[in-house]
């Protein structure tokens, strides 16, 4: 049983980071942002390629995969949504081009890696074991919960707190006014897909680590996941995204343990119905009224 | 009025055309249709001295992208390979048309479609996928085209039609061979089993898994499934943790393979996992390294198979393609043998020819072993059971 929640809690850690980068974008910008599971699985791909291929160290990977997701959330920001700000199909327009781009990017990886499955070297990291009153924690798990946790606090900290997220609240409250104002909408909305990019990305590696293998669709598996934690949380909001990832992760634990590994997924999409049914807005959402 | 009146025959006339077009369009995919014998196809002498004009033209549908990639890949190549050696043989001919089925059902329909009706492919090979043979089978059955399946293994496939051949074996046939031999190499007594319940492949698998362990007398002290999309498995193996079995039976895709048995031995989970096809790669083992040990795996090839021709196409393979072959470029490379074999042998490159000696092929010695089709068009050949020691696949003796 306690190994059990242990599991919940470590799996629910990786659906928090992939779900905290998604929910970002859409908190601030209102964008539904669906290349943002290819992005995830293009940093594991890169990262396994840094370290596989040009000997990098797997700590010195990690800075250089969100490096390369800063400038993939760069370009999918002027590529798939800049071109589209301004029409009255903005959002709608904006996650079929998501699509696309996101295609794209998948495509890329398979012409540069192939269709078959990677994964670091073995001695690229160690992942060491522990065990702990009976209960085996991998390395690799607490290094995803602790990066969850910190990506949480630290982006929570800069939307509220810094210059920086005081412009991004400004362009999500108000991107005209917020012009007005002073603050450079394009450059905010940009910061925000490299931001969210750079997590995104930064997930696809710790996912390797955790799993053991990176493949094509490993974003794909994932996306549906994200798309219930970040509801289940509350669209937009960075705490909700991170306990909503970990009540997911539980649930499927539990509900394997108690229940049956059938009804695993049952479970999880049940919370999520029920959870909905009592706070439609999710667990930490706000029910936003704009004025016309 | 007087105006629709003046239109009325106009109307008739095309009405009647469109109908008779539609008509005449609908002739071509009319069961039981067939295309005419092509003279150029119809050669001189047989077996080895057989000469055929035109180029045989062989259709393949492979999953080369999406999800089922991993394995179309290696069959695109094991095709190629097997097509190449034989074009360079004198007196027939082969025209290799691939299509992309994207691991979707609708394309790979479509593909079917275009190699029957307007390549006028003799046989088609594929597809990668036994989810997507029921329909595309039933189609070429019904414009009477034979197919050959090379990882088809699903239950019912061959009973689709007299059209319809395999030679890849059922995951089935090569479990039944796996768990008696590491039953008794191993002295089991208890297992785990633990599969992927949304794929056509490993649920037919897993039914006859759980009936072979039955007649073995092994006792099943847990029983889990997950997801095709799912890389996470620990709350299930902590579940089969918790039954101590001496053995674990898998049935998953090779996608799954590698995250379930490294998240099994983090666990702590060090019996011995026995599973099918989806252990049969050489990545495989590279990418687990010391917790591949004790992997038992049933299949339809294995690079330490003493078969007739099998160093030497381990050999060109890697060659054209840096790379070791697995079990998916084997089979894709003795489709192409047991078609040549086919076509020589009343030296005839048309679909009936084709089919009429698909369904006499017998002690083929291939790559596989020694491969017959029986009259149901199932293959018949001995399965390999294989461990890995010491980071590489032997032969696990009993």
């Amino acid at each position: 049983m306690s190994q059990q929640l242990a599991n919940g809690l470590f799996s629910g850690a990786i659906y928090a980071l992939f779900a905290i980068g998604f929910t970002l974008v859409f908190g601030i910008l209102r964008h539904l942002n669906l290349a943002h599971a290819s992005i995830f699985t293009a940093g594991a791909y890169l990262g396994i390629d840094l370290v596989a291929r040009f000997g990098v160290p797997i700590w010195t990977a990690f800075p250089l995969v969100a490096l390369a997701g800063v400038a993939l959330g760069v370009v999918l920001e002027r590529v798939a949504f800049r071109p589209l700000a301004g029409r009255a199909d903005e959002h709608f327009a904006g996650l079929i081009s998501s699509v696309a781009f996101g295609g794209m990017l998948v495509a890329a990886l398979q012409a540069r890696y192939g269709t078959q499955q990677h994964s670091f070297p073995v001695d690229a990291f160690p992942n060491r074991i522990y065990d702990i009153a009976g209960i085996s924690i991998s390395l690799a798990q607490v290094i995803t919960l602790t990066v969850a946790l910190s990506a949480m606090a630290a982006l929570a900290w800069l939307v509220a707190a810094s210059q920086a997220g005081r412009a991004m609240r400004a362009v999500a409250e108000n991107p005209n006014a917020a012009r007005i104002l002073g603050v450079h909408v394009e450059r905010v909305t940009a910061s925000t897909y490299a931001l969210s990019s750079a997590l995104g990305a930064t997930a696809g590696v710790l996912m390797v680590l955790n799993v053991g293998q990176a493949h094509l669709s490993m974003g794909l598996s994932i996306e549906l996941t994200g798309f219930a934690v970040i509801i289940l949380g509350g669209m937009g909001s960075l705490a909700g995204a991170m306990l909503a990832g970990v009540m997911l992760g539980l649930a499927e634990s539990l509900t394997v343990h108690y229940i049956g590994s059938s009804y695993k997924d049952v479970a999880a999409f049940v919370l999520l119905f029920a959870v909905l049914l009592l706070r439609p807005q999710g667990l930490f959402g706000t029910i936003r009224v704009r004025e016309a | 009025m007087r105006k629709w009146g003046k239109r009325i025959p106009t109307l008739c006339v095309t009405t009647v055309a469109a109908v008779s077009v539609l008509a005449a369009g609908c002739v071509r995919i009319e069961p039981g249709d067939s295309v005419t014998s092509r003279p150029g196809l119809n050669g001189t002498g047989s077996g080895p001295g057989c000469g055929i004009q035109d180029p045989v033209p062989v259709g393949a549908v492979l999953s080369l992208t999406e999800g089922a990639a991993f394995a179309g890949q290696y069959q695109r190549e094991g095709l190629e390979l097997g097509f190449k050696e034989l074009n360079a043989r004198e007196g027939v001919r082969y025209s290799l048309i691939m299509e992309d089925d994207k691991t979707d059902l609708g394309e790979g329909i479509a593909a079917f479609e275009k190699l029957i009706h307007r390549e006028d492919a003799s046989i088609i090979i594929g597809p990668t996928l036994s989810d997507l043979a029921f329909s595309t089978f039933e189609d070429a059955q019904d414009a009477r085209t034979p197919v050959l399946g090379i990882s088809t293994t699903a239950d019912g496939i061959p009973e689709i039609g007299d059209y319809v051949f395999r030679n890849s074996l059922p995951e089935e046939y090569a479990l039944a061979e796996s768990i008696p031999a590491a039953r008794e190499a191993l002295g089991l007594e208890t297992v785990a089993v633990l599969h992927d319940s949304e794929d056509e492949f490993t649920s037919s698998a897993y039914a006859t898994m759980i009936e072979v362990l039955s007649d073995e007398g092994l006792r099943v002290v847990a029983d889990e499934n997950f997801e095709t999309s799912d890389t996470e498995f620990r709350s299930q193996l902590t579940k089969i943790a918790d039954g101590d079995p001496d053995a674990l039976v898998l049935s998953a895709l090779p996608n799954a393979t590698i995250p379930l048995v490294r998240q099994a031995r983090e666990l702590g989970i060090d019996a011995p996992i026995v599973g099918g096809n989806a252990f049969n790669s050489p990545v495989m083992i590279a990418n687990l390294d010391s917790a591949a040990e004790g992997l038992i795996v049933g299949g339809a090839w294995s690079s330490a198979l003493d078969s007739e021709g099998n160093a030497e196409f381990i050999d060109a393979y890697i060659d054209a393609y840096g790379r070791a072959p697995d079990q998916f470029a084997a089979q894709a490379y003795t489709a192409a043998k047991m078609i040549d074999a086919a076509v020589r042998a009343d030296c005839d490159g048309n679909r009936e020819a084709i089919k009429n000696n698909l369904a006499q092929l017998d002690g083929l010695e291939t790559v596989l072993g020694t491969v017959s089709l029986d009259e149901a068009g199932e293959v018949d050949q001995q399965p390999v059971v294989q461990i890995v020691e010491d980071g590489e696949f032997t032969l696990l003796e009993g």
